[in-house]
């Protein structure tokens, strides 16, 4: 049997701190597989949204988990998470540099083939309720320059903080407020001017603006 | 238009986003103006939507990706059984603190390690290039005796397209354990068709109520399942390599008859709420419609995960059937007394199922929907697969 989980065996063990996890792991392997199991749905979660392809979201989070135990020693403290997600950002923009166009994930969703890959615990019929929106949404979404998907990627997929999604990307913890926020005016303009444009379309007049 | 305070609204929306994040049903703070909350609480369910895979798949990739950093760990004359990545980008470097058998060491072993190993770091690539060229030829030699079994007619074979598996009883094992190697047909498979087969095999496996002890990818195009519980193999080996699309489709007015094989536009311009997909791959027989065209595809398993769907769970059901009018509704002309037919693999498996009884809570309809919705589970094999033989011990 390949896979073994190492917390199995100790069911009863209070959790322990990422950190001292990490500390720990640089002498005893072991406690690498805990930290794996602590971050691993969240690393995938993340490069699978960057890369779009569960093949190709499996591949980089193997090599960030690979380089993360290759580069213990590399660990100076702080936050564990944003330790890990440096080297998945790092991982998920050269694997997105060196690799040929394919379709993105908004693309799949907006095309419906990958339906199951998304709210896995609705029900099929709020699956396909949710699409038609979804589309547009995502499509908006799809439009926001690199670097802005990339920080929505690291605080939503990734769950980071705005202080750790500033360490990974070499920003303040402000100033990744600040980007949040633009991103949420330019999406709020965007989503008007289409919601507009799609009234004209049909002729109605335009619920106001505020 | 108002304009509040420019920092205030930044840490409001912030506050409100965080929130969202943690639970979706936190309410905006007071004073964040109504549309930018709007938009916050759009953009982070759209991001967590789209950003989500279901937990069987994310547990599946945990299980590979783990075998994948432990294999990178051992031992040179073990890594022959590692897949390539897809990509061919994932270059990790070799961790000796794995085990051969993918279990972590506990030996504390010292950092310093990590001195002595980047000194004989060119010493051992040397080794593994001479083990690796050597389980090359190993590797070669198997695929010969493979392709040479594979003249023998399979007992196991489910269809024409699909053809082959190993099947052993496993060493380690209790009753119905086996292990299953299966070998793709194609002399240079894709190895990511072969991961998405991978992972349908995998649903299978567990929809088929039979217990996956492992799976593993090797050689680029070997998939070994080891399983336990199997009560009959031969049954089980026809659902790893059935083919299993199965689509409802349109018949309007027309009559079909099970057992009738059919054209559909599935493979063409695909079904009323997905394109085609690459690896649709059409029969080109079979009869068409009154106007001489392929039969509209409604919805295929490609498009939804079903399994969920079952006589236990009406409450999946309904939302089957529900959204089967959705469609029906929305993309047709507003007739629901039109049937519709479930075709699997081109083949009509039940014929005239009005949606509009569907709606109007006909058990009987419901009943035959659901028999053939178990169909929907197994989902279809993006890489065709061939049985070499099936020798239980």
């Amino acid at each position: 049997m390949f896979f073994t989980r190492r917390h199995q065996a100790e069911p009863d063990a209070p959790p322990l701190d990422d950190a001292l996890l990490l500390e720990r792991a640089k002498s005893n392997p072991a406690d690498f597989a805990l930290l794996y199991e602590r971050y691993f749905s969240r690393i995938y979660s993340y490069c699978l949204r960057r890369v779009g392809q569960p093949e190709e979201a499996e591949d980089v989070t193997s090599l960030v988990f690979t380089r993360a135990w290759a580069g213990l020693a590399g660990y100076r403290g702080g936050s564990v998470a944003a330790w890990f997600f440096q080297i998945a950002h790092n991982a998920v923009a050269n694997h997105l540099r060196g690799r040929k166009p394919q379709i993105s994930l908004e693309v799949a969703i907006i095309s419906g083939w990958t339906d199951n890959l998304i709210e896995p615990d609705d029900g099929i019929l709020e699956k396909i309720v949710q699409l038609e929106e979804r589309k547009q949404l995502a499509g908006l979404i799809a439009a926001l320059p690199p670097e802005q998907r990339e920080l929505l990627a690291l605080s939503v997929a990734g769950g980071l903080t705005a202080k750790e999604v500033g360490h990974v990307l070499g920003k303040s913890e402000g100033a990744v407020w600040m980007a949040l926020h633009r991103i949420v005016q330019r999406l709020r303009t965007e989503y008007q001017r289409q919601f507009l444009a799609e009234e004209s379309k049909t002729h109605e007049p335009p619920k106001p603006t505020r | 238009m108002s304009h509040p305070n420019q920092p205030d609204e930044v840490e409001l929306a912030q506050t409100y986003f965080y929130g969202l994040l943690q639970n979706p049903q936190t309410q905006p703070p007071p004073g964040l103006d109504p549309q930018t909350a709007e938009t916050v609480r759009w953009l982070v369910a759209t991001e967590q939507g789209l950003s989500r895979a279901a937990q069987p798949q994310i547990s599946a990739a945990q299980q590979r990706v783990w075998q994948h950093i432990a294999a990178q760990a051992q031992p040179a004359h073990t890594a022959k059984k590692v897949a390539a990545t897809s990509n061919g980008r994932v270059k990790s470097k070799r961790l000796d603190y794995f085990d051969p058998n993918n279990s972590l060491k506990t030996s504390g072993q010292s950092v310093r390690a990590w001195g002595r190993w980047a000194v004989v770091t060119s010493m051992t690539a040397t080794v593994v290039l001479i083990i690796g060229i050597i389980a090359l030829v190993m590797v070669s030699t198997r695929l010969g005796e493979s392709h040479a079994a594979a003249t023998q007619p399979p007992a196991s074979q489910a269809t024409p397209s699909l053809a082959s598996a190993t099947v052993t009883k496993s060493v380690a094992a209790g009753p119905g354990n086996y292990k299953i190697v299966l070998q793709a047909r194609a002399a240079s498979p894709d190895l990511k068709q072969i991961k998405a087969t991978l992972l349908i095999l995998e649903q299978r496996v567990k929809t088929a109520g039979v217990k996956l002890i492992s799976s593993t990818l090797q050689y680029n195009q070997q998939i070994v399942l080891e399983v336990g519980g199997v009560p009959d193999e031969k049954q089980f080996v026809q659902l790893l390599t059935a083919t299993g699309r199965v689509e409802f489709i349109v018949l309007n007015n027309e009559q079909v008859a099970v057992g009738d094989t059919v054209q559909t536009t599935y493979c063409i311009s695909g079904s009323l709420v997905q394109t085609k997909t690459a690896l649709c791959q059409s029969n080109g027989s079979g009869r068409l419609n009154a106007a001489g065209q392929p039969f509209q595809t409604l919805i295929s398993n490609e498009s939804v995960d079903l399994t969920k769907v079952s006589q236990s769970n009406p409450d999946e059901v309904n939302n089957l059937i529900n959204m089967l009018g959705k469609i029906w509704g929305k993309y047709s002309i507003a007739n629901p007394n039109l049937g519709i037919a479930v075709v699997l693999d081109g083949q009509v498996k039940l014929n005239g199922v009005q949606i509009n009884s569907l709606l109007s809570n006909s058990q009987q309809d419901k009943t035959d929907l659901v028999s053939l919705t178990t169909l929907l589970k197994y989902g279809i094999l993006p890489q065709e697969l061939e049985v070499v033989s099936s020798t239980p011990e």
